[in-house]
């Protein structure tokens, strides 16, 4: 499973971490989260995402 | 050495999602962790707008003061313990618009400070207006037939004026951006950063797509001179479809505290104050 940074904050989304801010388990590949997920630190949706690993 | 959680603020962010200021507190977080001192020997200072915000989410010492007021407190700190890490955050219009006097005169006192202007091109907090930077024939709700005025070249009047470190970021490059301002913070003296900033809000033109099309690395380019002053104002000048990022201007200077001698003693805050007799001199106002 691949990581994932935000493209406006750099936030990086782990799969192995999930993001408990909004109920993701750890072990959810960024391919699997809701549409509805939002970047935890600036609120952009999953399109301002790229991956880096 | 402390980390990036250490800088961790509690406070809740009221910008919108998406705003380059986020990507610009992300680079500030880097940088303070990549300069490895603890949050209390560092000071941020603001005046007003959505960049002023930005201490407020940054677990350190904060003043947040005036509108286009950043500065003086920042220099006044400094003076009062030249030990302390002083960063201001400001917008194109706290710094170069209702701050422009003390932007001026900071630079002439040459305080070993560190400038980082978010730099949108409009007002944000007060939904929308032109800025000193906001492009000539962009429409605003107050400037509905369009800016009539030229914008401000900021980079060109600060190398002008003499600031001795002039740099431009660009806040979807936190990694580059983080690097200037550590750059910044370690020279010695006013350090100026420009942070180009989409405000995904009230400016429609200049977009993440915008600039990504338009920014490049002038650092990349082995031939370019960051000491060259007449190199780094054509440098700075440059501008429409294509933007230079990065170190435009560095060169060494005496700084205040070289020239008035404070860094020689302790910082004024250490200084034991117990035994000394102002009677005298309060007598001159009675």
């Amino acid at each position: 499973m691949n990581k994932y940074r935000c493209l406006v904050c750099s936030y990086i989304y782990d799969p192995a971490i999930g993001d408990s801010t909004q109920g993701i388990a750890p072990g959810t590949a960024f391919e699997n989260l809701p549409d509805t997920w939002l970047c935890p630190e600036c609120g952009v949706d999953k399109s301002q995402f790229e991956k880096i690993s | 050495m402390p980390e990036m959680k250490d800088f961790m603020s509690n406070d809740e962010i009221a910008w919108c999602p998406g705003c380059g200021d986020f990507g610009i507190l992300t680079a500030v977080k880097k940088a303070l962790v990549k300069l490895g001192k603890p949050p209390k020997d560092i000071l941020l200072t603001s005046g007003i707008g959505q960049a002023a915000k930005l201490p407020h989410y940054v677990k350190c010492n904060c003043f947040n003061g005036l509108h286009g007021r950043a500065l003086p407190p920042a220099a006044g700190a400094k003076i009062a313990n030249h030990a302390l890490t002083v960063l201001v955050t400001t917008g194109d219009g706290d710094c170069y618009g209702e701050g422009g006097n003390h932007l001026i005169h900071n630079i002439r006192r040459n305080l070993d400070i560190t400038v980082i202007v978010h730099n949108n091109q409009i007002y944000g907090l007060t939904k929308g207006q032109a800025s000193p930077t906001t492009d000539a024939g962009y429409v605003t709700r107050v400037q509905t037939a369009g800016v009539i005025l030229e914008p401000l070249h900021p980079l060109e009047m600060v190398i002008a004026l003499g600031a001795g470190f002039v740099a431009r970021g660009y806040s979807a490059d936190s990694e580059h951006l983080s690097w200037l301002i550590l750059e910044g913070i370690n020279h010695k003296g006013f350090a100026l950063i420009d942070v180009l900033q989409p405000c995904v809000t009230f400016n429609k033109k200049n977009t993440y797509e915008w600039y990504s099309k338009r920014i490049y690395k002038v650092n990349e380019d082995p031939s370019y001179n960051p000491q060259d002053k007449i190199a780094a104002f054509k440098k700075a000048s440059e501008g429409g479809e294509r933007i230079p990022i990065g170190i435009i201007y560095r060169v060494e200077k005496e700084t205040y505290e070289d020239k008035s001698g404070i860094n020689k003693r302790p910082p004024l805050v250490e200084e034991n104050i117990e035994n000394i007799d102002i009677g005298a001199a309060l007598k001159d106002f009675v």
